[in-house]
């Protein structure tokens, strides 16, 4: 009579074993990665301790937190915390080479970044005594962020490392890195074989970290995000840096990244959401209230007036695995 | 896992109890290990503290102001937490999720209680449209009004008149300002986003943080704000004026602190000056005591000249008692002295001679890229640190499994061997 008993509860527990393992099949199956970086070139500068903020201890914290809100998380089974030591080029681009062939990856990094001119060219055949000459030439905005070296890490070199597409969100805290949204600028024949056009490859850092053009990605994700699983945030112009104090409060753009990420990884919101949450924490306002969003002048000396703005591409709805 | 269980114990008949003690000592041991082994497997969630009084204002507000049809939606608080900020003078600060689902209609509740007053609530639409009880008037202006009616109504804001007043006012939906006593209504248009306001003000001065604020995208409502009760005025006396401000600010602002930099391997140091440039003035206003505010005199003071990612220095001075505030540098995360960096036009070209096949612009299915599919550089070693730093994540979920798999085949073995020690004695006790 006690047989059935032991039977039974032996199968119920195979039975929930086996639910068990496959549960855990599916979580192996999925590599989730994170990559927070600090790359502090010669850029950065620091005012002597007298009660000024110093950017490099800010920074710091900065990104010592948001690797310990990614390092808690229990959705992530690959990290890279570039918070206190040198970055490198070849390390950052072998970074990204790495994580893309995970399922899902996500980059926060802060750097210095600026914005610059390339060329695309027409190349025509001339005959066989001349050969190939430059015809035409095409200015094309390109974007390069720096390493801990003040080596320049450009647009057209991250596109290769991030053919499949994994980078889902990816924050660039650094200027210009979000001035644009971008295209690839492919080589291709013209008239063959007789004119080339030489492209300049990935013009634009969401288009080479998300690999989506500006025809395909929402310019404003907070306001009208797609219906993408991409978001890119970056700013346009001069981005803030982290130890500058928000006007008439205590807290710094520093704190705004701290909030931001926590309601992304702890509390599981949207990024919209998360912008809000920030937003109404430091200004009481919305995101769409904040010079974030709606951008900041400055007359700055010898250099007229400054445009700087935080653009938010593709889909701020997403929320992070968390 | 109720049902599993219940089924299991329904097939111990009453008289099967009565075994030999020791059998039902073992059993019990069993039983509990299959039971405990049983709850892990199924992950039952452990139940957190949950807040005493849940964020039911936000729907009170939806359905009572904003006129959703709450009944018609499936309604799930998905989060809610409180925090004591201490610039909330310790007050709770709560934050909420709602998820509102109808077969035709997903939407989305964000927001934020202070002291159990709903000061922020934002939805966002994600399938249809809301559900409404009634249809909301086409016009902004006339929703507003409609909606400020019944704020007025529900949430008992005596201030709610002032500004219904002020709003009367409005005939035409443009950007405009009117102030009428304390209320100063402001209504801007920043496409896609309509943003009707009231601001405090008092002795000319905008209280910014002391505002209700209702804001439509696109012709719907998407934001509410209300700080109007959280705030109080400290005082709006302007008893330094913005050249004294600035007099004060130059002041403090002698001796700046020499800034450090790199050059190569090398650490300099300078001496930021100010520069004759025009200051930079705003009257603002801040707390100075938990939710008080007071006028504040904004200063920007520009530097001479780039000194690295610096061009000036801002100085924040009380209007009323001309006292520094703070003082914190301004800059930048670019480089202008520093473009050569980006590599010259000239002498970054395409490449050439032509490659073939060409590269692909970027596609919906990313495109492999033969060329580029070997890694160029190693990835960067990994610290065996057990700081977060420099670590990479360690994934615990097969270090559970196989804790898991170890009980069960514990409780397994062990059930199955007191199951055998069991008929044994039976059978011996049959045997005599």
């Amino acid at each position: 009579m006690k047989e059935p008993i032991t039977v039974g509860s032996l199968l119920v527990l195979f039975s929930l074993l086996g639910l068990q393992l496959i549960c855990i099949e599916s979580i192996k199956a999925v590599d989730r990665g994170h990559v927070v970086l600090r790359a502090t070139g010669s850029a950065l500068q620091w005012f002597e301790q007298n009660g000024w903020p110093n950017e490099g201890q800010v920074s710091y914290q900065v990104s010592i937190y948001v690797s310990s809100l990614f390092w808690n998380s229990p959705a992530y089974n690959h990290g890279y915390y570039g918070n206190d030591v040198a970055v490198s080029k070849s390390n950052i681009l072998g970074l990204i080479q790495e994580y893309n062939s995970y399922n899902y990856a996500t980059f926060f990094i802060y750097t210095h970044g600026i914005n610059h001119t390339l060329y695309d060219v027409v190349y025509a055949y001339m005959g066989p005594i001349q050969g190939w000459v430059p015809v035409a030439y095409y200015p094309v905005e390109h974007y390069q962020f720096w390493d801990s070296y003040d080596q320049a890490v450009n647009d057209h070199e991250i596109w290769p490392k991030t053919s499949s597409g994994v980078n889902y969100f990816v924050f660039i805290w650094a200027c210009a890195q979000g001035k644009e949204i971008g295209s690839y600028h492919a080589s291709y024949w013209l008239y063959y074989p007789f004119v080339w056009y030489a492209g300049t490859g990935a013009a634009g850092m969401p288009c080479a970290w998300i690999r989506r053009d500006y025809t395909q990605m929402s310019s404003d994700g907070y306001a009208n995000p797609d219906s993408s699983p991409y978001c890119f945030i970056g700013f346009e112009g001069w981005s803030k840096p982290m130890s500058e104090q928000i006007d008439g409060t205590n807290k710094n753009y520093g704190d705004f990244a701290k909030i931001f990420y926590q309601n992304l990884l702890q509390n599981g919101r949207s990024i919209n959401d998360a912008l809000d949450a920030a937003s109404l924490s430091l200004w009481g306002v919305y995101f769409t209230d904040t010079i974030l969003y709606n951008g900041y002048w400055d007359n700055v000396p010898g250099r007229g007036l400054w445009f700087g703005k935080m653009h938010v591409y593709g889909n701020g709805d997403n929320t992070l695995p968390h | 896992m109720s049902m599993v269980t219940e089924t299991i114990l329904c097939r111990i008949k009453p008289g099967e109890m009565n075994m030999p003690k020791n059998n039902l000592n073992g059993l019990h041991v069993g039983w509990i290990l299959v039971l405990l082994t049983a709850f892990m497997l199924l992950r039952i969630p452990v139940v957190q503290p949950v807040e005493s009084v849940p964020p039911e204002k936000a729907l009170d507000f939806l359905q009572n102001v904003i006129g959703l049809d709450i009944a018609k939606y499936n309604v799930n608080l998905m989060s809610y937490y409180t925090e004591y900020p201490p610039e909330l003078g310790d007050l709770p600060q709560a934050w909420f999720n709602y998820a509102l689902e109808s077969e035709e209609s997903k939407i989305d509740v964000f927001g934020q209680l202070i002291n159990n007053t709903l000061t922020a609530l934002k939805i966002t639409v994600h399938k249809g449209g809301p559900i409404l009880a009634e249809a909301w008037p086409e016009n902004i202006l006339d929703m507003t009004k409609i909606f400020m009616q019944r704020y007025q109504s529900c949430a008992k804001a005596s201030y709610a008149q002032q500004m219904l007043n002020v709003l009367d006012q409005v005939s035409e939906l443009k950007a405009l300002n009117v102030t009428m006593g304390y209320a100063k209504l402001r209504i801007s248009i920043n496409d896609p986003f309509t943003h009707i306001e009231w601001i405090y003000t008092s002795n000319g001065i905008e209280f910014e943080r002391k505002r209700l604020e209702f804001i439509f995208q696109n012709g719907y409502f998407r934001f509410f704000i209300n700080y109007w009760d959280v705030y109080k005025i400290g005082g709006d006396d302007i008893n330094v004026n913005s050249d004294e401000a600035v007099s004060i600010a130059r002041e403090v602002l002698k001796d700046i602190p020499p800034l450090y930099m790199r050059k190569g391997n090398e650490t300099v140091k300078v001496q930021p000056r100010l520069g004759n440039y025009t200051p930079k003035v705003k009257l603002i206003t801040a707390v100075r005591e938990p939710l008080t505010l007071y006028p504040l005199w904004h200063v920007t003071l520009y530097f001479d000249q780039f000194y690295g990612m610096y061009y000036g220095v801002a100085a924040e001075i009380w209007a009323d008692t001309g006292e520094i505030r703070t003082t914190y540098p301004l800059g930048f995360m670019g480089a202008p002295s520093q473009s050569s960096n980006a590599t010259s036009p000239e002498t970054e070209i395409p490449t050439w001679p032509p490659q073939w096949p060409p590269n692909q612009p970027p596609t919906e299915t990313p495109q492999e890229e033969s060329q580029n599919s070997q890694p160029e550089e190693n990835p960067p070693n990994q610290s065996t640190d057990t700081q977060p730093d420099q670590n990479t994540n360690t994934n615990i979920t097969p270090i559970i499994a196989a804790a898991i798999t170890t009980a069960t085949l514990i409780a397994a073995v062990t059930t199955t061997a007191i199951y055998k020690r069991k008929t044994k004695t039976n059978l011996k006790a049959n045997t005599i």
